[in-house]
């Protein structure tokens, strides 16, 4: 294909989500219009869905079809291709689509919740076009605000669908212990949604200052070539606002809010920007040279992460002391999974921290992996997100195998006690989801009763499809190396 | 000195969001402190400030406060009053005022002050006056968040704005070029989302909880339910007569 007609796919790549989305959006508010009748509601309902799937898988597409160094430019942006950034974008829509099928399954036609079909719609697909556009751009403020302004979709639709959920009816008047524990449990997972959702808001608000902060000092080092510490405190402000951004620990704690309440917005935090954030942050940092930046000695970051996480996950188990609420068995479980994200992106970070070339590769692995993992831990039920954690742990024969021996490597190379530090993190998550298998509690489940009867076939066939995928991320881990270490020759890289 | 009077607005603008509680004085006092930055921007010779950039500040101040205000300055429901008598306002004695104002502008002031001397001692090649602009919007901004974070969420939504200010003024002074109008367009448009989304959580929480303090929001969500139910569950007076005591006691438990 020309370079003409690949420019051109690029532009579409960046549009096309917006614009079907907001076409999928319009039908799914039309299925709501009063007049529509009721035999006719399901089925558009149905289109919508189509309608956004095509959307996202054709981006997905086309990201995978043009080729690395094809660039275009938009509003006086430009927006170019890579190897990470087709890889993380990618698995990042395949993500996204999971989410637009699990939050289509899980919520009854009937339910007031559907009538959030449009807003689901719209966040999901302007997610894809932000988070497009954050990784392309090569103009790292543009990238910046991008990733910022991914979260505001997520934010507001987990506001509105919030605002459909109805408080304590005023009718109700004679109640027993039973109705106020649902009442209970109902405000307490309405809470979760809106602290959960205005938390994401203030840590991508934190990280994008920093990164804004780092950047502006990175370009003014460009005029003082002499002042060295302008170039390494604007690096420590990138690589800090990358660890807040992507959510190492302790930046990943309201996750588990998120994956207790809102398990479709989760997947798009944790499954799409959480990676691209990686990525973005490693190609802001790839252009500045390593040794001068002393950018290696921000390594420990990632594993200290990694470490924290480990802790977090153990501390989910024990039994609180004295009036400290004990968490459910969902809370408990949803801190795990969060912490077990929060441990993949900790190894990623390290990766991309420590300035070295297997380190890097291993890192954009990790990143891919966790897009394709995480609908998984956040859809599945027992074992299928077992499956989602062990390829997050980085177990063979999963998809996250690869990237983390790499990072293994790199971190021995660097010395023992980082690498000691992303062991013992692993060891401890491991250890958690270890709990959960032998300490079962009979008859209850961390997926709600509705949810279970609901997500039935369609979300049990997306589930083998991604475990294919993990299964063939481990057999292909080779062929995906070549072009990766081809590209990883960069100034941030100094060490093999 | 054309910096000094945007200058003493933001300084102005900031004392009062950090020492003031009411929520309508802080909308005004953060106007005033976009206004400054607005205006300091305009005055700066520096290649990423100018005239263009100044607008494109005020106009999102602008749109962004009326937001806030509509959420802010609605009507509540006023509780109707009995034949023959006159509601009045309950007056709340408040102990420790004085404490609680000292203490307040005493941090303001110390806040003023640490920024002076990080103006001074930092070296990124920018004139003083405007690292000093900077810090007395990021400094109480980063306070506010640490004294209000966790009780107001007026207060704390400000305060990130507020931040998210921060940030695009030491762009705007710092920059080496002129940033592009898309770069302007997407910094502008998503503080204005963030505007509407912390107005919309706003009138969430006070038609949901009938506050706007996040220690409510924090108590449901771990559980803590209110000993009165306000929220139109009644136990059966016979039900509540079969298990005794009971009731009243778990009610007490729960929500120490």
């Amino acid at each position: 294909m020309s370079s003409l007609g690949l420019q051109v796919m690029l532009d579409w790549a960046l549009y096309v989500p917006l614009i079907g989305g907001l076409v999928a959006a319009l039908i799914a508010w039309a299925r709501q219009a009063r007049t529509m009748p009721d035999k006719r509601a399901p089925m558009l309902r149905l289109l919508a869905l189509v309608v956004a799937c095509i959307t996202v898988l054709f981006e997905a597409g086309i990201l995978s079809i043009v080729t690395d160094g094809q660039s275009t430019t938009l509003f006086g942006l430009t927006f170019a291709m890579s190897v990470p950034a087709r890889y993380v974008l990618t698995a990042a829509n395949v993500a996204l689509l999971c989410t637009l099928i699990y939050g289509w399954l899980t919520v009854d036609e009937d339910e007031q919740q559907a009538n959030g079909d449009p807003w689901r719609i719209i966040a999901v697909c302007a997610t894809s076009t932000l988070l497009a556009g954050a990784v392309l751009s090569t103009d790292r403020l543009a990238t910046t605000l991008l990733l910022f302004a991914s979260t505001l979709p997520i934010a507001g639709s987990v506001f509105v669908l919030t605002s459909n959920i109805s408080s304590a009816s005023p009718d109700v008047t004679f109640v027993g212990d039973e109705q106020r524990a649902t009442f209970a449990a109902g405000e307490r997972d309405t809470a979760g949604r809106l602290a959960g959702a205005f938390k994401q808001l203030a840590l991508a608000l934190l990280a994008a200052v920093l990164w804004i902060a780092g950047v502006t000092l990175l370009d003014r080092y460009g005029f003082n070539l002499e002042n060295t510490r302008l170039l390494q405190f604007g690096v420590a402000l990138l690589a800090v606002g990358m660890l807040v951004r992507a959510g190492s620990m302790p930046f990943s704690a309201p996750w588990a809010d998120a994956l207790e309440t809102t398990p479709p917005a989760s997947m798009l935090l944790l499954g799409a920007i959480a990676p691209a954030a990686l990525v973005a942050g490693m190609l802001m940092l790839a252009p500045i040279e390593g040794n001068l930046a002393r950018g290696a000695a921000a390594g420990w970051l990632g594993a200290a992460g990694a470490l924290l996480a480990g802790l977090r996950a153990i501390g989910a188990l024990r039994t609180p002391s004295g009036n400290a609420p004990e968490e459910g068995k969902s809370g408990k479980i949803a801190v795990i999974k969060a912490m077990t994200v929060a441990l993949a992106v900790s190894w990623a970070a390290y990766g991309i921290l420590s300035g070295s070339q297997t380190g890097a590769v291993g890192a954009v692995l990790i990143a891919t992996n966790i897009a394709l993992a995480v609908p998984l831990l956040v859809a599945g039920g027992r074992w299928i997100a077992l499956i989602g954690a062990a390829s997050l742990l980085g177990l063979p024969p999963f998809g996250g195998f690869s990237g983390t021996m790499l990072i293994a490597g790199s971190a021995a190379n660097a010395g023992g006690l980082w690498l000691a530090l992303l062991l013992l993190g692993s060891a401890l998550v491991a250890a958690a989801w270890l709990s959960t298998i032998f300490k079962p509690e009979r008859g209850k489940s961390d997926v709600p009763a509705t949810r279970r009867k609901l997500a039935s076939d369609p979300l049990m066939l997306v589930a083998v499809v991604l475990i294919v995928a993990q299964l063939a991320l481990f057999l292909l881990s080779n062929s995906r190396l070549t072009p990766l270490l081809d590209w990883a020759t960069l100034p941030w890289l100094t060490a093999p | 000195m054309p910096d000094l009077l945007p200058t003493i607005l933001i300084a102005i603008g900031s004392a009062i969001l950090l020492t003031q509680r009411d929520m309508r004085i802080g909308l005004a006092a953060f106007l005033a402190q976009w206004l400054g930055i607005a205006w300091i921007v305009w005055t700066s010779t520096a290649p990423g400030a100018g005239i263009y950039p100044a607008s494109v500040e005020i106009a999102t101040a602008v749109i962004t406060v009326i937001v806030m205000a509509l959420t802010i300055f609605r009507r509540r429901p006023v509780p109707t009053a009995k034949k023959g008598k006159r509601t009045r306002p309950e007056v709340v004695r408040t102990p420790g005022v004085i404490q609680d104002w000292l203490w307040l502008w005493g941090l303001a002031l110390l806040v003023g002050v640490a920024g002076y001397g990080l103006a001074r001692i930092t070296d990124v090649g920018v004139p003083e006056n405007s690292l000093l602009a900077f810090y007395w919007v990021v400094l109480p901004s980063v306070l506010l968040i640490v004294l209000e974070g966790s009780r107001s969420a007026v207060k704390l939504g400000l305060a990130l704005l507020s931040l998210s200010n921060a940030a695009c003024l030491f762009l705007y002074l710092t920059a080496i070029s002129a940033q592009e109008a898309s770069v302007l367009g997407i910094a502008a448009l998503s503080r204005l989302v963030l505007g509407v989304l912390i107005s919309y959580l706003w009138y969430m929480l006070a038609a949901r909880y009938d506050s706007q303090d996040l220690n409510t929001l924090f108590d449901r969500r771990a559980g803590i339910m209110p000993a009165n139910t306000n929220t139109g569950l009644a136990i059966r007076q016979d039900d509540q007569a079969a298990k005794g005591s009971k009731q009243g006691a778990k009610d007490k438990a729960r929500h120490e």
